[in-house]
C-alpha cells in the first residue's frame, strides 16, 4: 500500500538503497523504499546444503544470472548482437540486492581514480575527491563491518579495521610466496566479512560458501547490516513493489512512483524526493521507461546520456596447478589477498590506468571437474587439479565509452510487461592491452609460486560490477547527475548507485557505492528546505 | 530395431509413477544378471520409455565418461545413473541430449560393428563417444555435465578426492590465523599510490 506523505521514496533495497535509507532515517526523514524482490530466507541459500555446487551451477533459482533464475521478481536482460561477444549480466533482486550474492571484497578507490583526466588525459575527472568521500568510506566500513589490516603502502592510510584479517590458508600462503619472489606489492584484503563478533553478528566460520548465501550474517549483505537499523528508525520497506516509472508533475518535477504491488495492482506512491538505486542496469532502465511530455526520451535524459558509458570490470582469470595440496575451497570466498603493483598508470606498459590482481578462492570438486576431460585419464587429471589450484584474476579498469550502453529491448519485457534492458558492450583497445598485461603478470606470479602448469581462462568480462550509466559531472550536457547525485534535469530526483560513477577504477565498486549513498543522503537532508 | 518412445518430462514422471507402483505391487521382472554392465536387471535404473538395450547403453555411456580407474569407481558404481534419472524429471533439455546421444551411439554401433553399444569393447565405445562429442558438442556437454554432477555430489567421491563440503549449517574448517609478519617486506615499500 502506498505510504502517506513520505519525504523520500527510494527505489531499490540493495547496497545503495539500504545505506541511503538508513542514513536518511537516522536524520529523521520519513523514508519509504520500494523493492521489487522480497526478503530472502537464509534456509533457502544453496550454501546450507552439501550439494551447494550443483544447486548453483545447474542454474536454478539462485543462479547469478536473472535470465537463468527467472524468478517472478527478476527482469530479463538482453544483449545486443555486437560481433559475437555475449556478456552475461549478474545481479540479485531482493532485500539486500546483489549483496546477497557478492563476495564482499571491499577495496577503496585510490585518490588518482577521481582525477583520471588531469593525471592521465583520459575519460573525465570526478567532480569530487577521495578526501570528500573518505569520511563516508569510514562510516560505511563501520556499518558493514570489515576485516583487514591498515598500513597498505598502495593505498592512503585508513583507520584500523574493525576486525583482524581473515585467514589466507595454504592457498594464500602459496600466492604470497609468488609475490615475495617477484618482489611485488601484495596485501591482505579488506573484506566486508567479520572475523570477530561485531555489531550483533557472529564471526565468519570459514566455510567458503559466501557466494551461495551467508546464513549466519558474517558476510555483510545489507539485509543484515543496514536494513534492520533503518527499519528500527521507522523507515518503511515495501517488498514485491516493482516500479514501472517515476512520474513528473506539470512543472516537470518528480511527484512519485508508479509501481506494481504484490498483487499486481498498479499503485501510485507520492514523494517529495525520489532516489533511484536500482543498479547500473536497473536504474537506466527505469529512467528510460519513465517517459512524459517533459521527458519524451526518458527521465533526466534531455542530453541522451542515460544508459551510455556502461562500464564493467573486464577480468582475466589465470589459474596455476600446484603439486602441493591447497585449500582454495575453504575460507571466505572473496579475495584473501590482492596486489596493486600495476594499479597506477605507467605508459611503458602500453596502456593507461591499471588493474588489481585479485586472488579469489576456488569452488569445490564439481566446478573443478568441468575442466577435466572425460574418459580413461579423467581421474588422474582430476587428481592433478583438485585440490591443487590457485588463481589470480586481473580486474581491470574499464574506460567510459558512449557506445557501450543500456537501452530498452524493443520486444522483451518482464512479467509485468515493462520493457527489459538491453546491453551493448565492446571491449576497448586500452582494456584489451591491460588484460593481456594482467594475464602475463599473473602467470609470472603463479610460476614463481611454484605452479607446474598455468592456464589462462581468457574469459574477459566481469558483468557483476555495473557502472557509469547515469554519470556524475558538472557539465549538464555531458552528465546526468551533479556532484550531489542530483539529476541535472530534475531538482528532486537523485540517482545513487554504480550508475553515477564517472570512471570505474581498477577495484570492486561496492564500498564506493555505499560511501556515495551515505554522502548523497547527507546532501538530501541538508537541503531539506528545498523539498517542497 | 527396438521401438523408441520420445521422452518428455511429463511422460517421464507419469511412467516413473507407473513403474514404481507396479514394482511395489510385486510385479517387477525376475532377476537375471546383465553381463555387459555387471548388474542385475532390476538394478538398472528405471528409465521409462527406454528399452533394455537403451538402458544398458546408458550405463555403458556413463561408465566410459567416468570409468573405474586409478582407485576410483566408475560412474554407475556410485549410482550416477539414478542421479541422472532424477535430473530427467527436472530438465527436458537433458532428456533430449541423452536421447539423441544414445540414438547416435546405437546407430553407429549397429552400422559399424553389428552390435549394441554396450556390447562393444571399451576402445570401440570411446571412439563412438568421441564422434558423438565432435558431431553434437552441445548435447554431449550437457550429458557430460550431468554425469560429472552426479559423480561429484556423491559423499563417497568427496571422501576419495579429499574434499569436505562444510555446508554453512555446519561448523567450518580450522584455519591458521593470518601471519602479519609475512607483510614485513611490503610494509617497507615506498608509497605506491599517487597523491592528488
Ligand atoms: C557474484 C557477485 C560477486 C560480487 N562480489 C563483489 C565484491 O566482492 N566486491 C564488490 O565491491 N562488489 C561485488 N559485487 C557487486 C556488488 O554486488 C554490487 O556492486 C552492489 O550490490 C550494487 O549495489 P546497488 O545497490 O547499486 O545494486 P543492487 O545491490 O543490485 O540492488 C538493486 C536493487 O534494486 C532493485 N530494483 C531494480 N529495479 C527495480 C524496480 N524497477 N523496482 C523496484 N526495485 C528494483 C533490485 O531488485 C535490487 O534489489 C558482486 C556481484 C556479484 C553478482
Ligand atoms: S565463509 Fe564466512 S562469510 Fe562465507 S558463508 Fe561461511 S560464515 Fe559466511
Amino acid at each position: 500500500m502506498p505510504v502517506e506523505n513520505p519525504d523520500v521514496v527510494v527505489i531499490g533495497a540493495g547496497a545503495a538503497g539500504a545505506a541511503l535509507t538508513w542514513r536518511l532515517s537516522e536524520h529523521g526523514a520519513k523514508v519509504v523504499c520500494l523493492e521489487q524482490g522480497d526478503w530472502v530466507n537464509p534456509i533457502d541459500y544453496p550454501s546450507q546444503y552439501s550439494d551447494f555446487e550443483a544447486r548453483m551451477l545447474r542454474g536454478g533459482d539462485f543462479s547469478l544470472s536473472p535470465n537463468v533464475r527467472r524468478r517472478p521478481e527478476d527482469y530479463p536482460v538482453s544483449v545486443a548482437n555486437n560481433g559475437g561477444f555475449r556478456p552475461s549480466i549478474s545481479m540479485f533482486n531482493a532485500v539486500g540486492g546483489t549483496t546477497i550474492h557478492w563476495q564482499a571484497h571491499f577495496p577503496r578507490f585510490h585518490p588518482s581514480d577521481f582525477r583520471v583526466k588531469s593525471l592521465d588525459g583520459v575519460a573525465d575527472d570526478w567532480p569530487l575527491t577521495y578526501q570528500d568521500l573518505e569520511p563516508y568510506y569510514n562510516l560505511n566500513d563501520r556499518m558493514m563491518g570489515v576485516s583487514g589490516l591498515h598500513g597498505d603502502p598502495a593505498n592512503p592510510p585508513r583507520i584500523p579495521r574493525a576486525t583482524p584479517p581473515l585467514p589466507v590458508g595454504r592457498y594464500g600462503d602459496t600466492l604470497i610466496r609468488g609475490y615475495e619472489k617477484m618482489g611485488w606489492h601484495w596485501w591482505v584484503a579488506d573484506q566486508a566479512i567479520i572475523s570477530r563478533a561485531y555489531d550483533g553478528r557472529p564471526p565468519c566460520l570459514l566455510h567458503g560458501k559466501c557466494m551461495y548465501g551467508c546464513p549466519i550474517g558474517s558476510k555483510a549483505s545489507t539485509d543484515r547490516t543496514y536494513w534492520p537499523k533503518a527499519l528500527a528508525n521507522g523507515a518503511i520497506l515495501e517488498t514485491w513493489a516493482r516500479s514501472r516509472e517515476v512520474m513528473v508533475d506539470s512543472r516537470g518535477r518528480v511527484r512519485g512512483v508508479l509501481y506494481y504491488d504484490r498483487d499486481g495492482i498498479l499503485q501510485e506512491q507520492p514523494g517529495k524526493i525520489v532516489v533511484v538505486c536500482c543498479n547500473g542496469v536497473g536504474t537506466p532502465r527505469l529512467l528510460l521507461n519513465s517517459k512524459s511530455r517533459y521527458f519524451p526520451d526518458g527521465l533526466a535524459n534531455s542530453n541522451g546520456m542515460v544508459g551510455r558509458n556502461f562500464m564493467v570490470h573486464p577480468t582475466r582469470f589465470v589459474e596455476g596447478i600446484f603439486r602441493e595440496t591447497l585449500d582454495g575451497h575453504i575460507g571466505p570466498f572473496g579475495a584473501p589477498l590482492y596486489s596493486q603493483e600495476f594499479y597506477e598508470t605507467d605508459l611503458s606498459r602500453g596502456f593507461v590506468r591499471g588493474y588489481t590482481m585479485v586472488s579469489g578462492r576456488t569452488y569445490g570438486p564439481l566446478a573443478h571437474s568441468r575442466q577435466v576431460p572425460w574418459g580413461a585419464n579423467h581421474h588422474l587429471e582430476m587428481a592433478r587439479h583438485f585440490p591443487h589450484t590457485a588463481g589470480i584474476a586481473a580486474l581491470c579498469e574499464d574506460l567510459p565509452n558512449e557506445n557501450n550502453r543500456i537501452d530498452l529491448d524493443p520486444d522483451l519485457t518482464d512479467s509485468h510487461g515493462i520493457p527489459a534492458p538491453r546491453v551493448t558492450y565492446t571491449l576497448g583497445d586500452n582494456t584489451t592491452q591491460m588484460l593481456e598485461h594482467g594475464a602475463a603478470r599473473a602467470t609470472e606470479v603463479l610460476k614463481a609460486a611454484g605452479a607446474t602448469e598455468v592456464r589462462d581462462a581468457r574469459g574477459n568480462a566481469n558483468m557483476a560490477h555495473l557502472m557509469g550509466t547515469a554519470r556524475m559531472g558538472i557539465d549538464p550536457r555531458r552528465s546526468v547527475v551533479n556532484p550531489a547525485n542530483q539529476a541535472h534535469d530534475v531538482g528532486n530526483l537523485f540517482i545513487v548507485d554504480g550508475s553515477s560513477f564517472v570512471t570505474s577504477a581498477g577495484v570492486n565498486p561496492t564500498s564506493t557505492i555505499g560511501a556515495l549513498a551515505l554522502r548523497a543522503a547527507d546532501g538530501i537532508w541538508e537541503r531539506r528546505g528545498e523539498w517542497n | 530395431m527396438p521401438t523408441k518412445k520420445k521422452w518428455t518430462r511429463r511422460s517421464f514422471i507419469e511412467s516413473t509413477f507407473v513403474t514404481s507402483v507396479t514394482s511395489r505391487a510385486g510385479l517387477a521382472t525376475v532377476s537375471s544378471v546383465v553381463p555387459a554392465v555387471g548388474r542385475s536387471q532390476e538394478e538398472l535404473p528405471e528409465l521409462p520409455g527406454f528399452d533394455q538395450t537403451q538402458r544398458l547403453d546408458f550405463i555403458s555411456m556413463l561408465d566410459e565418461i567416468i570409468p573405474a580407474a586409478d582407485g576410483m569407481p566408475a560412474a554407475s558404481e556410485v549410482d550416477v545413473d539414478r542421479y541422472v534419472a532424477t535430473l530427467f524429471t527436472q530438465d527436458q533439455g537433458l532428456i533430449e541430449a541423452f536421447e539423441s546421444g544414445l540414438d547416435f551411439l546405437r546407430e553407429k554401433a549397429t552400422e559399424r560393428h553389428g552390435q549394441s553399444f554396450s556390447d562393444l569393447n571399451s576402445d570401440q565405445r570411446i571412439e563412438l563417444l568421441e564422434q558423438l562429442e565432435a558431431t553434437d558438442p552441445a548435447s554431449f556437454r550437457k550429458v557430460r555435465g550431468a554425469v560429472y554432477e552426479g559423480y561429484y555430489t556423491r559423499p563417497q567421491i568427496w571422501h576419495l578426492v579429499g574434499y569436505q563440503p562444510h555446508p554453512t549449517n555446519s561448523e567450518g574448517p580450522v584455519m591458521e590465523p593470518f601471519d602479519e609478519n609475512s607483510l614485513e617486506r611490503v610494509r617497507r615499500l615506498p608509497k605506491l599510490y599517487r597523491d592528488v
